[in-house]
């Protein structure tokens, strides 16, 4: 998987229970406001980043639960347990899809439902009126500068530039007369005007104007902006105003007509007699024999000095003439200009311009806008607006459309018929959707639903053709209209009418995100500095593969005190044995910090598994009409990562029974005098090298005696253990295997479901449960875990010329009994240790072993007390030796079925310890 | 001399993402997760030519960030970009008010980012 | 990258960024009859233009740079 979705699906797990969280958080105190940012925050950041990915059926849901969010947070809507409801509903949606992603990389087309499904509903809980509100409120603020008539006055620019450009006007293109005027709090925002100015795209000329004259050199601010810019630019209008998007406020566009660049320019005086000219042009105008006008005014031009305004006029004229097709009015205008010394009217071409341009310019003619040349257009004043639809949008939604059309006219095979309806019906919508078009939405939902179930295209093609009617091009007067929100990197239309295929340009439309998110793996890094780089993620294999390493390097060192002993023993060299147990000291004291250490980064907080239970105890408590108030103490308390994973399940399955047959419906409890609300605690804390977690509960208890009976009738219990079993004792028998039974469950006026299950799972990490309840007032379950189970302390025990290792948990004591203290009732031998009766196993006999065990030289027999769960027993073995620190492996392959054993250990001389399990043997 | 941006965003997955974008363009990238902790970093003197900031984040909004930046002296003329989802011309508005340059509505392709820092970057 | 300043002569190197103009400003106030070199400038923020401007400061050097040699001939005066 690439890094980016990588970090975004873990990124997204964490946001989702912390969106979790906050709303549960929200139904206890809906009126936080602080919260409901906070909420709204997480939501809107999820759906950001699911925008990265081509994920819709996410970004959809994502999209309506931050609008939701929005509203509620400006108070717009009401925060209501339904809502939090459908909010959770939509939250397990994304984390359901979080999920899919991370197996398959896609989200199955069934789940596009879905999704469309999750986010009606969550829309639906915004009154629908005011949602149109905002958006009408938008539109309206969506201002429209119109900018005074300016004259435009072009004599600054110097000739040349205005001859290139009537040229270019000429070949077709168009040209814009752009105003900046930058506030003058611009530099404060950031902003380099000058810097916009210059790139402006196509710029044929520019000048810079002061817009005050200056002050005194020790009285000037200079960061307060007083420049304008003004530039002459081919560029399109959506080209302008894309350079210009931060800032259209202060722009004003005019369109230049051609001829205003035609302005004779000069020395008035002097020159030839004109009078004679002016006669001799027009008549060959007249006649239409430019041919003869042209050699007139070009030695008329040589006989004058350049510098005159006749030698400019007559530059003019000669590029009138030479223009194809030639504009007889306009050289007519100019002429009579040069009889009159003043500058050509070109307004009374303009009033036929018109007429004029389309009988003389059929192709050519580029197309001039059809305001006024002097009114500057207007444009908006929006920095960007997504929701417009730009020619190119435009092209690529019919392009797109008529893809869609194509796919549902295919009709080969019927089983992909309802996918492929599926598939486009996603299309479409969110098409609609992406151009806002409420209308187009609406209706086309009503399409989806009738094709959905009736598992037919037709609706959706109906649909498909009506919309083609109505819209059967792309309208060009229209989108010139829109196009002042364009977004980036778009062609201009003339290119995009000519590109052949349009099947080019949906892929591109579609490109950004996709490229982005795709290309990045073969660049991507993790950000270094994210998060100030204080913690680090790593994947757990890696630390179990380090923590296996420091595992053999702590067995490896158990060498070096035998290769001291053979040093000394063997080769009789007490130096070198002394020198080895020096260095092993270092090493053992390296490699037990070492294991520390692997220890620490193993820890977790036990908050990973208490942060479910809010969510848990909500659902549940609301299932079955019960009031609950959870209190989570020592969320921090950490624990091997291991013990905190196995913890899961068996405090669900607690906390489930506790809701369920623990505490008492609302009307029950006050009937007792109680607070209608129960109480449920869950607390961890650590004592010593042991965690605890305590589970309360204020509800009815568990009564001993029903316990007792059950337990009885059950055959756990014999009639003696009946008698003189504690109540403490009795409520503790719901843990024992084959007690809880659905059919003990429904007639049992306490817990019971699976409290083995739960035990045996505890059991497994070496922890213990206890349980103490008082009837009326509630039940109290205790849980305490080892921190750590990686490295595991058993004691040495030999017995029949094996050794074998025996987990410290469960030894109590080691004795050695005289043979004639041990007493036999009936098949089994017992002894009475520190005034009570242990019933004694022997090793060997629990193995299959046929060996007696060994009595030693003063007719004692070595045993263990071992504790397993509540119980005390002595086992007999040979001997007892040391005690030492493993890495417990599990068997696997045909061992992992051997039920004495719960693993192997190797030890420092290289030999395999086999550990027993205590449990298992008995 | 490479320019450096300074990006600010809650997400870790957007922050990765336009770190990318950026470094491999060329650009030197330093980020914060928050208001606050942009706030400290730019503090301690490291002057980017450019701030891409999200608006919605804990401890401190990109809008308060920008309004707090304005004020030191450093940073009285910096680029700042907005890259948000937000897109509400009154948030625009006020952004403006308070300082910020421009404002990109995510997702941003990257070549999109690229071509909105050239127009208000000089020399980038 | 800034303005290098030596005895009565300023030489804008690179992007000279909006930061300098206030220190240029004071510079120019006491240096009545300084020279600017722009040769090896490509693009100065308009801060910095404004002081030139209203400095009447004699250009020494135009920029190499023909675009914002073009800009600037628009509104400031030769030496």
């Amino acid at each position: 998987m690439n890094p980016l979705l990588e970090q975004f699906l873990s990124e997204s797990r964490e946001f989702l229970q912390g969106i979790a969280e906050k709303l549960m958080q929200l139904e206890d105190t809906p009126d936080d406001s602080h919260l409901l940012v906070e909420l709204f925050r997480l939501v809107h950041t999820l759906k950001g980043n699911s925008g990265l990915f081509e994920f819709p059926e996410m970004t959809r849901v994502l999209h309506a639960g931050e609008d939701l969010m929005d509203a509620v947070r400006d108070g717009r809507v009401a925060f209501s347990q339904q809502l939090a409801d459908q909010l959770l509903d939509a939250m397990d949606f994304v984390s359901a899809l979080c999920d899919q992603i991370e197996d398959g990389g896609k989200i199955e087309a069934e789940l596009t439902v879905d999704s469309y499904r999750l986010s009606e509903s969550l829309r639906a809980l915004m009154a629908s009126q005011q949602k149109q509100a905002e958006v009408n409120d938008q539109i309206e603020k969506i201002t429209q500068v119109s900018a005074e008539a300016v004259k435009l006055d072009l004599s600054k620019l110097p000739e040349p530039v205005r001859i290139e450009a009537y040229k270019r006007t000429m070949a077709g293109e168009s040209f814009y007369w752009l105003i900046y005027s930058p506030i003058e709090t611009c530099f404060f925002q950031g902003e380099d005007p000058f810097f916009t100015a210059r790139q402006t795209p196509e710029t044929l000329w520019g000048q810079i104007t002061a817009r005050e004259s200056w002050p005194k050199l020790s009285d000037l601010d200079a960061y307060r902006c007083v420049l304008d810019y003004e530039i002459l630019t081919s560029a399109s209008h959506v080209e302008l105003l894309e350079q210009y998007r931060y800032v259209p406020d202060q722009i004003q566009l005019i369109p230049v007509d051609r001829w205003s660049f035609v302005i004779p320019q000069g020395d008035p005086n002097g020159g030839a007699v004109y009078e004679d000219f002016v006669i001799d042009a027009l008549q060959y105008l007249d006649a239409g024999d430019l041919d003869s006008l042209r050699p007139v005014a070009e030695s008329m031009l040589q006989l004058s000095n350049p510098d005159l305004w006749l030698s400019s006029a007559l530059r003019w004229l000669l590029l009138l003439i030479d223009t194809v097709p030639p504009n007889h009015q306009a050289i007519t205008i100019l002429i009579e200009s040069l009889r009159s010394l003043n500058a050509p009217d070109w307004s009374l071409l303009k009033a036929n311009t018109n007429e004029l341009e389309q009988k003389s310019t059929v192709t050519t003619e580029p197309s001039i806008p059809e305001q006024s040349p002097s009114e500057p257009e207007q444009i908006n004043t929006t920095f960007i607006d997504s929701k417009e639809l730009s020619e190119e949008d435009a092209l690529a939604l019919e392009t797109i459309f008529a893809a869609q059309l194509q796919i549902l006219q295919i009709d080969d095979q019927a089983s992909w018929q309802f996918g492929r309806v599926k598939a486009a019906a996603g299309v479409l919508l969110n098409c609609c959707k992406a151009i806002g078009d409420e209308k187009a939405i609406a209706s086309i939902e009503v399409a989806i639903e009738k094709s959905l179930s009736s598992e037919s295209s037709a609706p959706l093609l109906a649909w498909l053709k009506a919309r083609q009617q109505t819209t059967p091009a792309v309208k060009p007067a229209e989108s010139t209209v829109v196009s002042a929100e364009l977004p980036l990197g778009l062609v201009s239309l003339e290119e995009q009418a000519t590109s052949p295929e349009p099947e080019q340009i949906t892929p591109e439309i579609i490109s950004p995100e996709l490229v982005s998110a795709e290309e990045l793996p073969k660049f991507s890094r993790r950000p270094d500095d994210m998060a100030s780089a204080k913690s680090l993620k790593v994947d757990q294999s890696k630390i179990d593969r380090l923590m296996n390493l420091i595992g053999e390097i702590v067995v490896s060192k158990n060498a070096l005190p035998y290769l001291a002993q053979r040093a000394e023993e063997q080769f009789g060299v007490r130096e070198l044995s002394r020198e080895i147990k020096a260095q092993y000291a270092v090493i053992n004291r390296i490699a037990e910090e070492m294991q520390d250490a692997i220890m620490q980064v193993r820890m977790m907080p036990v908050s990973f598994v208490f942060q479910r239970f809010p969510r848990l105890v909500r659902d549940i408590s609301r299932k079955l009409g019960k009031e609950v108030h959870l209190v989570l103490e020592g969320e921090e308390t950490e624990a091997d990562k291991n013990i905190i994973e196995s913890l899961a399940d068996p405090l669900i399955h607690i906390v489930r029974n506790s809701l369920d047959h623990g505490l008492e419906l609302p009307e029950v409890r006050r009937a007792a005098g109680k607070p209608a609300t129960g109480t449920l605690t869950i607390k961890a804390n650590q004592e010593g090298d042991q965690v605890i977690i305590e589970i309360n509960d204020d509800g009815k208890g568990i009564d001993p005696e029903v316990i007792k009976r059950k337990a009885y009738e059950k055959n756990i219990i014999d009639e003696a253990t009946l008698e003189r079993i504690t109540d403490r004792e009795a409520v503790n028998l719901i843990f024992a295997a084959g007690f809880s039974t659905a059919e003990v469950v429904s007639d049992l006026s306490g817990r019971g479901v699976g409290m083995d299950v739960v035990r045996t799972a505890v059991e497994k990490v070496n922890g213990t449960i206890q349980l103490e309840s008082e009837v009326g007032l509630g039940t109290k379950i205790r849980i305490s875990l080892p921190l750590s189970m990686a490295v595991t302390k058993v004691m040495i025990i030999e017995s029949d010329n094996q050794v074998f290792g025996l987990p410290m948990d469960h030894v109590v004591e080691i004795v050695r009994i005289p043979v004639s203290e041990l007493i036999s009732i009936k098949q089994s031998k017992t002894t009475v240790f520190r005034g009570k009766i242990v019933a004694l196993k022997t090793l060997n006999s629990l193995l299959g072993l046929p060996t007696e065990p060994l009595v030693n030289s003063d007719n004692e027999v070595a045993v263990l007390i071992a504790r397993i769960g509540n119980e005390v027993m002595g086992l007999i073995v040979d001997d007892f030796h040391e005690t030492i620190d493993v890495i417990q492996k599990p068997l696997t392959g045909v061992l992992a079925g051997l039920g004495a054993y719960s693993g192997s250990a190797l030890m420092g001389d290289g030999s395999v310890l086999m550990i027993l399990n205590v449990r298992g043997i008995l | 001399m490479a320019k450096t941006i300074f990006v600010v965003d809650d997400s870790a997955t957007i922050l990765m993402s336009v770190k990318n974008n950026l470094e491999i363009a060329g650009y030197t990238v330093h980020s914060a997760t928050d208001g606050v902790l942009a706030l400290e970093k730019l503090k301690t003197g490291l002057k980017p030519d450019l701030i891409i900031t999200d608006i919605n984040m804990p401890n401190m909004n990109g809008l308060e960030l920008i309004q707090q930046l304005r004020t030191l002296p450093n940073f009285r003329f910096t680029p700042i970009l907005i890259l948000t989802t937000e897109n509400q011309q009154s948030s625009r508005d006020q952004a403006k008010k308070l300082g910020a340059t421009g404002w990109l509505v995510k997702p941003v392709g990257g070549s999109d980012l690229l071509k909105i820092i050239k127009q208000v970057l000089p020399g980038a | 990258m800034a303005i290098e300043y030596k005895k009565n002569q300023a030489l804008f190197v690179d992007v000279v960024s909006v930061d300098e103009a206030e220190t240029f400003l004071d510079w120019l106030q006491n240096k009545p009859n300084a020279k600017i070199d722009l040769s090896r400038c490509n693009h100065l923020h308009p801060a910095n233009l404004q002081v030139l401007l209203a400095s009447k400061v004699a250009i020494a050097v135009w920029p190499k740079d023909a675009n914002l040699k073009a800009w600037l001939e628009t509104v400031l005066q030769p030496a």
